[in-house]
């Protein structure tokens, strides 16, 4: 990092192939749509390039990057969410498979059934339920970074954490493999 | 009996969760041996949590290689640097042509590889005028589509749903937009020259946008939602979104 703040893109290499599958599959989650992940862990890392002078030695790496893309996986979201709104109302193939919303939860499922209920579901919760659940879920991140990283108070994370994991209970509950 | 039990409910879902301290757990446990309906809850949410691992998106690998990925990162790191140096961003129109000259120059003598100081490449080399005018138009049109892009992003996150700062009255921030409208609509006379031939085929746009950057203005910082309805119903009437995209690209070429 501190070759990255003397402007030594070189250092860049080492810090991308360290984090960069994870933060793919963070925005990944998120947003459910490769291209628009691989585009969001791209900015990340010029994000990072760019802002690398401001990273505190007391501040671990893979946090910071972390904060960054979530944060950029939610702009692109809103930004999209309203283009498909208004702009391109047709369907967008690379988007991760919908699910077969008529399936009931109780019955024995197959395993790509399971997945795609799986990856609908986290699709379905709002956008800073999705941040939130995702930051604890994938990355582990206590709730007080949960909150710094996404500009919230900690009574919000905890209840968008609470709501998050009961919509999604009420979503996959009772699906066994 | 009922709020505390919801109050109850709620540290269930965060201990599957695992977003409890040490002392808290020891409490939610001891209170789910006394009741079995959250016990049974903690055990659905438990089985919930842990089928999530199976996220197709959590075993997802990148479609690029990371060779790849990291020319892309440098290519965007690149094509910022040269945005941050273009002179026409910054000056007045009638100033562009002058930044023109020293940027032609300055390229010229690298390129020549001369170690001469800008100023005196200026006075040794002419530029050809219709060089000269094509720049001008070139740089005409792009600082257009930036400003366009500008606003196109003030416009989506306007449009999108923001942030509550009042929940109750369903207020939304938009004190960050409001501001940028502002600053925006303070640049667009350094930035565009709208009676520019080159910029013709945007006119309209651009006006469509100035006011549309004003209404954004107009709003309090901490909008009531019907007045935020009211813009994005105008905004999706005209279709503006969509002919900043096509009037931009069609000023990049």
């Amino acid at each position: 990092m501190a070759r990255l703040a003397g402007g030594d893109r070189e250092a860049l290499a080492p810090l991308m192939e360290r984090h960069q599958r994870r933060l793919y599959r963070l925005a990944l989650a998120y947003l459910r749509n490769a291209d628009d992940a691989l585009d969001v862990v791209q900015e990340t890392f010029v994000k990072a390039y760019v802002n690398a002078v401001r990273w505190r030695a007391d501040r671990e790496v893979a946090a910071w990057l972390t904060r960054i893309a979530i944060n950029q996986s939610i702009d692109r979201y809103r930004r999209e969410r309203y283009r498909r709104r208004f702009v391109e109302p047709l369907a967008d193939e690379t988007q991760m498979a919908a699910p077969a919303a008529h399936a009931s939860p109780e019955r024995a499922v197959g395993a790509r059934e399971i997945d795609e209920r799986i990856g609908a579901a986290v699709q379905a919760l709002p956008e800073k339920q999705r941040a939130v659940f995702l930051l604890r879920h994938r990355e582990e991140m206590p709730l007080e970074e949960i909150g710094r990283a996404l500009g919230l108070n900690l009574g919000t994370v905890k209840s968008s954490l609470h709501r998050a994991v009961t919509r999604l209970r009420q979503q996959l509950g009772g699906m066994r493999p | 009996m009922t709020f505390f039990h919801g109050r109850w409910r709620r540290r269930v879902a965060l201990l599957a969760a695992g977003a409890l301290d040490a002392g808290e757990v020891a409490s939610v446990r001891r209170h789910m041996q006394r009741c079995r309906e959250c016990a049974s809850d903690w055990a659905a949410l438990v089985e919930v949590w842990e089928l999530l691992g199976r996220d197709p998106a959590a075993q997802a690998e990148p479609a690029v290689s990371p060779e790849v990925l990291a020319g892309r990162v440098k290519a965007r790191i690149d094509a910022g640097a040269r945005a941050a140096w273009a002179p026409a961003r910054l000056l007045p129109a009638g100033l562009a042509a002058a930044a023109v000259v020293i940027a032609v120059s300055w390229a010229v003598s690298r390129w020549a590889s001369q170690p001469q100081p800008p100023a005196e490449a200026a006075q040794v080399i002419e530029i050809p005028a219709d060089m000269l005018a094509r720049m001008e138009r070139r740089l005409a049109r792009e600082s257009t589509a930036r400003y366009l892009t500008e606003a196109r992003d003030v416009l989506v996150t306007v449009a999108s749903r923001p942030e509550y700062c009042n929940r109750q009255e369903r207020r939304v921030d938009l004190s960050d937009e409001t501001q940028r409208s502002r600053d925006l609509l303070a640049r667009r006379a350094l930035l565009v020259d709208a009676e520019a031939p080159e910029v013709a085929s945007a006119r309209q746009v651009l006006d469509d946008v100035e006011r549309t950057l004003r209404d954004v203005v107009s709003l309090d910082p901490c909008a009531e939602p019907g007045a935020l309805a009211t813009l994005r119903a105008e905004m999706q009437e005209r279709r503006l979104l969509l002919k900043i995209d096509i009037v931009s690209r069609e000023l990049m070429g």
